[in-house]
Parts: C-alpha cells; structure tokens; sequence
C-alpha cells in the first residue's frame, strides 16, 4: 500500500479555479482603480512572503528581507534606466539578489538561530546605507524617479489595470513553483532540517547547503518582487524597503501560517489592505502589525490558514483512526 | 576484514579529556559492545566516530577511507549510520514521513530532482513500510510521532537509522528506558535486521543481559580510556572491568 501525504481532491481543485478566476477578473468586478492597485500591491507582497516562507521552510527566520527587495529594485530600475529591457532586468535583479545570497548564506548560516538574524538584518541596513551614500549612482535620499514601465511585445502597462494582470501571473507562478518545491525531494529535506537539523544531518543530508540553497531561492523571489514593484511604482529610493517592510513580510507570514503555501495567501490578504486604509495615521499601523502578530502567535501560533487545515484533518481522521481503535480491540 | 578502525583518538572539551587515546576495530559482521560507566565517553566517541564532533588527536578508518573530522553527513553516505541516546525523531512528521525521511540521502534523484514526478515519494514510502513493518510500527504509521509511546519513538529512531541503508550501523543505548519486553522485542529486532541486511553493528548499552544476548566482542571504556576487550563472558570476568564498572552491576547481570 502506498500512502500520499498531500491528497488532492476535487472540491480543493474547484476552489483553487475559483480564487484564480475571481483575482483574474478583479479588473472588472473591482469598483474603482484603488482595488487594483491594492490587488497589485498583494501580488507583490505574496511574492516576498512566499520567498520568505521558503526560507523558513529550511528553519531560518531572515531579517534582511527587505534588503534583498530593495537590491533587486535598485538593479533593475538601472539596468532598464540604461536602456535594458525591463522584463530582462527584472530576471536579472532576481539573480543578483540571489548571487548575493548565496554568498552570504555560504557564510553567516553556520551561524545559528539568532546569529543568522542578526547578520540578516545588518545586511538589509548596509543596503539602505550604500543606496544612501553611492548618490552618483542611486540618487541619494530622492532615489531613482522615473523608472521604465514594463513593456511586453512594444506594449507598455502604464495603467494599473494592465499592470496588475503581469503581477497576477508572476505571483501565480511563484505559487506554483513554491507549491512544487515543498513537495519536492529538496523541498522535503527543508522541511526535515527545520524540525530536526541533528537527524536530518545524521541520515546523510547536507543541511547547510539546503539552508543556503533556500536563502537563495527565498531572497531570489525578493529581489525579482523589489524589481517588479519598483517598475510599477516607476519610481524607488531608501525608504522603500526598511526595517518596517521586513517586519510586515514577517507578520503576514506568522499571521497567514508558515506551512504551506496557503499560508502566505492568507496572510497577504489580511494585511496588505491595512497600512493602506491606515495611510492617515502614520505610526498607527506598525502598533497594529504588532499587536496582529502577538495576538496571533498567542492564540493560532500556526496562523489562519491552520484553522482550515485542523478543521479538513479533523473531518478526514475521524474513519481511519476509528479503525485503527477498532483493530486493536482484543 | 575490519570495516572501521578507530586509531589513538582523543576528544577534549576545554581541560577535560572525555575520549583518551582509544583504539580499537569493528570487523565486518561483528557485533560489538561499547560500555562503560556514566560518563566514561561513550557518546563522545560515538560523536567524534560519526563526525557530529571533530576529534582533538587521532584517526578514524573506515572501509579504508579516512572520515576524522569529516562532516557527519558525508560519512553517512558512505555507510555509517548512528542512533542517538535520547530518542530522536521528527515530532511533527507522521511516522511514515519520519521513516520516508530516512531514506532522501540514499534516493536516487539527489537535491535538484524529483520536482515533477512523484516516484521518488512512492519509492521512499515503499522502503518506509518496510522498516516500519520490520519495527513493528505499520499500525502507527499515520499518527505524529510525538504521539507515540517512548518504547515507539526509540524503534522509530532506529528506523530511521537503517533507512539510509548503513554498512556499519552505531547504536547509542538503544534499549535505555524500555521495559523488559519491549527491550527484548527490539533485541530481536536488531539480531534480524544484522542476519537479513549484512549490517555490522556496534552499540552501547548498559542493560548487560542485552549486550550478553547479542554482542560477539566487547570493549570498555572507563574515564575516556580503553581498559579491556573480549567476548562478553571474558569482559565480565576481567577483574579491572568489575572494579571500574561491573562491581554494582554484575549483581543484576
Ligand atoms: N559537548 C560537551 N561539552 C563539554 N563536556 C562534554 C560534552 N559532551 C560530553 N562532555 C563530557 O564528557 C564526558 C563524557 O561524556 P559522554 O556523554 O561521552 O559519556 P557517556 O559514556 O556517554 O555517559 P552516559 O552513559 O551517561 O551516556 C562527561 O564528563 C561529559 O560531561
Ligand atoms: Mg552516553
């Protein structure tokens, strides 16, 4: 007998078409620009949380997400201001921020659990500081303004309505992709090193090559997601990606659950609206990302999208294990 | 043949010499007993052997290959695969995940592989159901591991172990909290999987009636040093074994 571990069923595959159908048609459900705009801003969010749940995956927490964004943004935004096509720099970007991590994974990931994210989060602080200071090349304070649109086949997306769909599919891809990973050989070893590096190590497995190797990958969608924003926004500077920002990717992915893939989408959409419907009280959203993040580590320490799966789990157990009961009956 | 060949090693942590100038050889086939009272190293050249802990001085052969100092990892790869004291599993993972994990080194599709095919899953649950069919634990294969008993999550452990498919096989107190039956159940476990599979193995254990029951040779370790080898009837009887070590236990052996 074999057994699979993820089963899928129809009525899963239903409410996958669904949910893709619904964002597809958000352009003309959507009652005004701002939606799509915020739709946009989820696209590119779920692509930094997933990077970053990737990386949790293998059991590390980075801190300097936002740095490897705003790398990628930085690449991209002047590879296509020199006149690089967009579409190529934003790949470009991906690769440099992952080349970037795998370097310093190579390093700082034999230092353990707080090291790491210490030695992360510095690196983000160096990024904002070289953006800062190289102004010749990156503009100082002001950052880049102006930064090409993306164009597909001579065709610019200017507007948001026809922004969004690329950001869509670049998402949806990196869904996909990250869904393929988890389920992989690599991806099961990931998840193995973050339960119980000691074992995994003794049952022959590299774990630090699998650590550095999902850094990589993990701050490889960053910098692609940093250089995907930043030619939607056309514009990007120092502040676009703080502390503040790796902190919120960090919230949305303990809010959302760090599991699976569903996790992510939860978590990005129940907060990437909030800042924006916040924009009037500055200061006032980094207290409620906060006490989002406590609450929920106290009360769904395994985020939303646990909920879904304790209640699916909780239906599917009950036959088998009545079985088990009754097989074990004298 | 010896298959490992353990030359002068030495551990030190800071001033204290755990493990101090320790030879000795594991054949091919043997069954070898490592004791030793509490804290006489045993874990400790057990760790240093595998490659969790670099050695301070000296050198470990196995099949003719030098592995001192060598990544714990790769030395598994090679055929050399340990259990640890307390009982080390996945928690989270069902048990037959626990098991499937066991097995990736030894797969066939290494890191970048397997991504769009589920062979490779199929082909390590299979292997799985075989070692959790050998251990007794088929019936427990969809719950957690957490919520196994302890006497489970120790078979499981050395499940775990064996999936990679070792040559030489190391067993750190595998019977250490188990009740009588459930000691002399694994025991027989462990006498199968050596007759059935060709693995050598070496294991430390203080529960003397198991080490009796299924070592060939043994060898004692006392304040980090080497002080007698043999059979277990000859260990038993050497009079500096019974001072350092036996002198309290001989009575329940
Ligand atoms: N990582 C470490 N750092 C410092 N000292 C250590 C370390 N590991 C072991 N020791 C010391 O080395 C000595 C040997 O310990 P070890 O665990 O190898 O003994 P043991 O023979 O396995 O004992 P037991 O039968 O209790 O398992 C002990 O004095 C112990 O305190
Ligand atoms: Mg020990």
């Amino acid at each position: 007998m074999t057994f699979r571990t993820t089963e899928f069923r129809p009525m899963q595959y239903a409410g996958i078409a669904g949910a893709v159908a619904l964002a597809a048609l958000l352009p003309w459900l959507a009652p005004n620009l701002f939606y799509i705009h915020l739709a946009t801003l989820g696209c590119i969010n779920l692509m930094l949380v997933l990077g970053l749940a990737i990386i949790a995956r293998a059991g590390q927490l980075s801190m300097g997400h936002g740095g490897f964004a705003l790398v990628g943004g930085y690449v991209s935004a002047l590879l296509s201001m020199r006149g690089w096509s967009p579409l190529l720099s934003l790949f470009i970007a991906g690769f440099v921020a992952a080349a970037i991590a795998a370097a310093l994974g190579w390093i700082i990931l034999r230092l353990r659990g707080v090291y790491f994210v210490l030695v992360a989060f510095a690196f983000s602080q160096i990024a904002v500081l070289l953006a800062l200071d190289m102004s010749s090349l990156t503009g100082g304070a002001n950052g880049l303004v102006g930064v090409p649109p993306i164009s597909i086949f001579g065709h610019a997306l200017l507007a948001k309505p026809q922004f969004y769909p690329f950001a869509l599919a670049c998402a949806l891809v990196t869904l996909g992709l990250t869904w393929v990973l988890y389920r992989s050989p690599l991806g099961t070893m990931m998840a193995a090193t973050a339960e119980n590096q000691r074992l995994t190590e003794s049952s022959g497995i590299d774990t630090h090559r699998v650590q550095v190797i999902a850094f990589t990958i993990g701050s490889g969608i960053a910098g692609f997601a940093g250089a995907l924003s930043t030619h939607y926004l056309r514009f990007i500077s120092p502040d676009s990606y703080t502390f503040w920002e790796s902190v919120s990717y960090l919230t949305m992915l303990v809010v959302g659950g760090r599991d699976g893939v569903l996790g992510p989408v939860v978590g990005v959409l129940v907060l990437t609206p909030l800042p924006e419907l916040l924009r009037a009280t500055e200061g006032l959203q980094h207290i409620i990302y906060g006490a989002m993040l406590v609450l929920c580590l106290m009360f769904v320490p395994n985020g939303l999208a646990s909920l879904v799966q304790t209640w699916r789990s909780r239906q599917r157990v009950v036959r088998p294990s009545a079985a088990v009961v009754a097989e074990e009956a004298p | 043949m010896s298959m490992l060949e353990v030359d002068s090693l030495k551990r030190s942590f800071g001033g204290l010499v755990a493990v101090r100038d320790v030879s000795f050889r594991v054949n091919e086939g043997d069954f070898l007993g490592l004791i030793g009272p509490n804290g006489a190293g045993k874990t400790t050249l057990f760790n240093v052997i595998s490659g969790v802990l670099r050695p301070s001085a000296g050198m470990v052969r196995f099949l003719d290959r030098d592995i001192s100092g060598q990544p714990a990892n790769q030395t598994v790869r090679q055929g050399l695969s340990r259990t640890f004291q307390a009982a080390t599993i996945y928690p989270d993972a069902t048990v037959i995940e626990n098991a499937a994990r066991g097995t990736l080194a030894a797969s066939l599709t290494g890191l970048w592989g397997g991504f769009f095919s589920n062979k490779w899953r199929i082909a390590a649950e299979e292997k799985a159901f075989h070692l959790l069919d050998l251990f007794g634990l088929t019936r427990r294969a969809h719950l957690k591991a957490r919520e196994l008993s302890y006497g489970e999550q120790r078979r499981l452990g050395v499940a775990i172990a064996l999936a990679c498919d070792p040559k030489l096989l190391m067993l750190d107190e595998p019977v250490a909290g188990l009740n009588p039956e459930e000691a002399a159940e694994l025991a027989s476990v462990l006498r199968r999987v050596k007759s059935e599979r060709g693995v050598t193995m070496v294991m430390v254990e203080h529960h003397m009636r198991t080490v009796m029951g299924l070592c060939n040779r043994v060898v004692v370790l006392d304040h980090g040093t080497l002080i007698a080898e043999g059979t277990p009837t000859e260990v038993v009887s050497n009079p500096l074994v019974i001072e350092a070590y036996l002198g309290k236990e001989a009575v329940h052996a």
